[in-house]
């Protein structure tokens, strides 16, 4: 679905920069270069929903919708971490 | 006769509230009975006191905040995850201008090492292992409580980031969890309702060109959430 949505928006690039084929050349670089993925190349650096906030740059957020329980297993996995490193 | 209402769920200090994580190495000679001292070596460097004779801030105009201190507090918190037998430290500092900043000093509960702290120590037992700490508030107060810590404990501190594989258990955990068999529809919604996955993109080895994509963002409902997890 994502690299449907991104040969789209090449193909309307393509479509409307046609009269600038220097600045064409440099967008489908970038194009090429950005859409050249594979799952391995994608790293999940943040999950966010209702109950939790986790951020690889080490931010984290605990709703109390998460519950005691989805509390306690957040941090006992998180300090699991941190005291093993 | 009516039903008796059921009690609140438990809730922790942890809750609502976003921290920055750091990890600390263990604190050489930590005495819990010391904590209003600590408390208030603490406070003179956040104020910008002189302590034992030595300026401890060059000048008031090189921290974030410029009001004055109303408190600082270190306290043991026992309870910081109801039902789980540790103790924590907790620093609380408030200015006159209403504004805090908190931390919490973590042990590793879920090894059977961790101390408590408010019993006392084994002989020759110098060293206190709270490698968890857990920060909201001013960068440079935040700053300030690291460097206190580093040198009054011998401590060292180091930014935590989170790898991937942790990110994904985390989340597998967490929806296992929220999606148990006898959890209702109005529980899953509660703890999930729109989940957002953000994944950075590695830029390619084999080429010079910079891709302009740097991250993808994901976002699914919470229905979707739960039908994929149950495929």
């Amino acid at each position: 679905m994502f690299r449907s949505c991104i040969d789209g928006n090449y193909l309307t690039l393509i479509v409307l920069m046609d009269r600038s084929p220097k600045m064409l050349e440099s967008l489908t670089k970038h194009i090429r270069a950005s859409t050249a993925i594979s799952l391995p190349s994608l790293t999940l650096t943040r999950i966010a929903c209702a109950g939790v906030l986790l951020d690889a740059s080490g931010k984290l957020k605990v709703f109390e919708n998460a519950g005691i329980d989805g509390t306690k297993f957040i941090m006992s996995r998180v300090l699991a971490f941190v005291g093993r490193e | 006769m009516a039903a008796a209402p059921s009690p609140p769920p438990p809730t922790s200090k942890l809750h609502n509230t976003s921290f920055t994580l750091t990890r600390l190495t263990p604190l050489y000679s930590f005495n819990p009975a010391r904590l209003p001292h600590y408390a208030r070596e603490l406070r003179d460097i956040v104020r910008g006191d002189v302590l034992r004779g030595v300026q401890i801030s060059t000048t008031a105009s090189d921290t974030a905040k410029t009001t004055l201190v109303r408190s600082c507090e270190w306290t043991i918190e026992p309870d910081l995850l109801p039902t789980e037998q540790f103790d924590s430290v907790m620093i609380k500092i408030i200015w006159e201008d209403g504004s805090t900043f908190t931390a919490f000093m973590v042990p590793n509960y879920t090894t059977s090492e961790h101390v408590s702290l408010g019993k006392r120590k084994r002989d020759g037992d110098e060293f206190t292992s709270l490698p968890l700490l857990l920060t909201k508030g001013p960068q440079v107060v935040k700053q300030q409580l690291i460097n206190y810590v580093a040198t009054r404990f011998d401590s060292k501190a180091s930014d935590v980031s989170l790898p991937a594989d942790l990110l994904a258990e985390c989340l597998q955990g967490y929806l296992e969890l929220a999606f148990r068999d006898d959890a209702s529809q109005r529980v899953i919604d509660r703890h999930v309702r729109i989940l957002e996955l953000i994944y950075a993109v590695l830029e390619p080895s084999k080429t010079r060109v910079k891709g302009a994509l740097r991250r993808i963002t994901f976002s699914l409902g919470g229905g979707d959430v739960q039908e994929l997890y149950r495929r």
